[in-house]
């Protein structure tokens, strides 16, 4: 352990250093200049500091006052040495906290007494602090397990309800990113943006429900058979609803309100402008954008220029008109998403001009 | 005054727990520093500082007391006394006593 001793009298300095080293595992660090040990203290870890009160410059009092503004040391043991009728002395640096004395001249059984019983102290201090260090490593390292957990719980049902859609893996990639584009461009806290990217991508997982005569149709559905399709919504939020994660319970809102529309002509509810949560309204604009400039089975890929002019017509009616506000104004970052997740399967599908903006 | 030890041996060994080794690198260091602990201590005198002749004379009395130096330590006391009392007449007369006194005490603690 380093023992910092800072005694201006060449003598006094030697006899305690002599002392310490004495002592085992203690290492003395002695300074006949109190400002020259005040620096070596402020830069480095000392385990116990004795200091001289009566200095010249930096007194005994001013020395530990500059150490004890270290927050790192606001706990280090420090003696202070003084004649014991010094009582005036001795009350001030009991104020500063943590300080024990030594009297003048210095007797070795009490110097050794004192020393040990401060290291002592110290040892503790420093099994405390490594304990409490360590298990606040521990929790950072629980919680993060949790959190990729629960990502990878997400990322399964995605998956799971990909395998039940003719839409593309590339699609659920594109509309989450655009969703979360949204969000930050609205303004939305970045943990909801940042959510909204991991939830997004369930929120069809419905479909699982959906017959599959129903769903791999390739023609139009018949009303009923509408009907049928449109409780995806519903059965997705049953099958996300109540959990206790809160991507999970962002995901159940945005399957069961994905399909919702500003005026209110949406399903399965029928809700109208705000009762719709922004979740809903935002992943409106990002799912039906991408599913318009994406090619499928029964139509081509639009155009940018078209996806973007229905995007605009529909503002107020179909969508919330703050969610293709905040997607237009960043039209680049959108085509960037664009052009990172292409799919691979149909590469001529959607042929775009690169002239678009 | 001639039949005073200078030093007390014997309880500066037993505070040290009879670590002779201790005790002549410490008497060594004090060897060492006594000339500056004179110097300051005569300094403060000639320029009749009195709050100087009161640190040197601490310095001077910290060190010595490690030897249980009476004789030294009684001296300097009796001339921040007399430098408090503004006679510097008698003051300088004590350095006189006290060098000679130091020197003694370092030839003894040389020789440990």
């Amino acid at each position: 352990m380093n023992v910092v001793i800072v005694d201006d009298t060449p003598t006094n300095l030697e006899l305690m250093r002599m002392l310490v080293q004495r002592l085992d595992g203690c290492q003395p660090i002695p300074f006949a200049d109190s400002g020259s040990g005040l620096d070596w203290c402020l830069e480095n870890d000392p385990d116990l500091v004795i200091v001289d009160y009566l200095m010249p410059k930096l007194d005994g009092l001013e020395f530990i006052r500059h150490v004890r503004r270290e927050p790192r040391h606001d706990s280090l043991p420090i003696l202070m040495v003084t004649a014991d009728h010094e009582k005036s002395v001795r009350y001030a640096a009991l104020d500063e906290g943590g300080v024990d004395f030594l009297n003048k001249p210095v007797d070795r059984m009490e110097f050794l007494a004192r020393v040990r019983n401060m290291l002592a102290l110290r040892r503790s201090q420093r099994a405390l602090a490594d304990r409490a260090t360590w298990l606040a490593e521990e929790v950072r390292r629980a919680v993060a397990e949790i959190h990729d957990r629960e990502r990878e719980t997400i990322v399964r049902l995605a998956r799971a309800a990909e395998c039940r859609d003719p839409e593309t893996g590339t699609h659920i990639l594109r509309m989450a990113h655009y969703a979360q584009l949204i969000a930050v461009q609205m303004g939305l806290p970045p943990d909801f943006a940042e959510m909204l990217l991991h939830a997004a991508p369930m929120h069809d997982v419905g479909k699982l429900g959906t017959p599959d005569h129903i769903l791999l149709k390739p023609g139009r559905h018949s009303p009923e058979e509408f009907e049928i399709m449109k409780q995806h919504t519903q059965i997705g939020y049953e099958i996300l609803r109540e959990s206790s994660s809160h991507a999970i319970q962002m995901a159940a809102s945005i399957a069961l309100h994905h399909h919702e529309k500003f005026d209110g002509s949406g399903y399965p509810r029928g809700l109208a402008r705000d009762a719709i949560p922004v979740e809903g309204r935002i992943v409106a604009v990002a799912d039906v954008f991408d599913a318009l400039t994406s090619a499928r089975p029964y139509k081509r890929a639009w155009s940018l220029d078209e996806a973007r002019d229905y995007l605009c017509g529909s503002r107020g009616a179909h969508f919330d008109p703050a969610c293709v506000d905040a997607f237009l104004a960043v039209w680049d970052e959108v085509l960037e998403i664009r052009e990172r997740f292409v799919d691979e399967e149909e590469p001529a599908a959607a042929p775009e001009p690169d002239n678009e903006r | 005054m001639n039949g005073e030890p200078l030093f007390d041996l014997r309880s500066t060994l037993d505070n040290l727990g009879n670590d002779v080794e201790i005790l002549r690198v410490v008497a060594a260091t004090f060897v060492e520093d006594a000339p500056r602990l004179l110097a300051d201590l005569r300094t403060a005198l000639a320029d009749r500082d009195v709050s100087m002749v009161i640190r040197a004379g601490h310095s001077l009395k910290g060190s010595a007391e490690n030897f249980g130096a009476a004789a030294l330590i009684r001296t300097v006391e009796a001339l921040e006394e007399a430098s408090r009392a503004d006679d510097f007449k008698s003051a300088v007369g004590r350095l006189g006593e006290i060098d000679r006194l130091l020197a003694r005490l370092c030839a003894e603690l040389q020789a440990l």
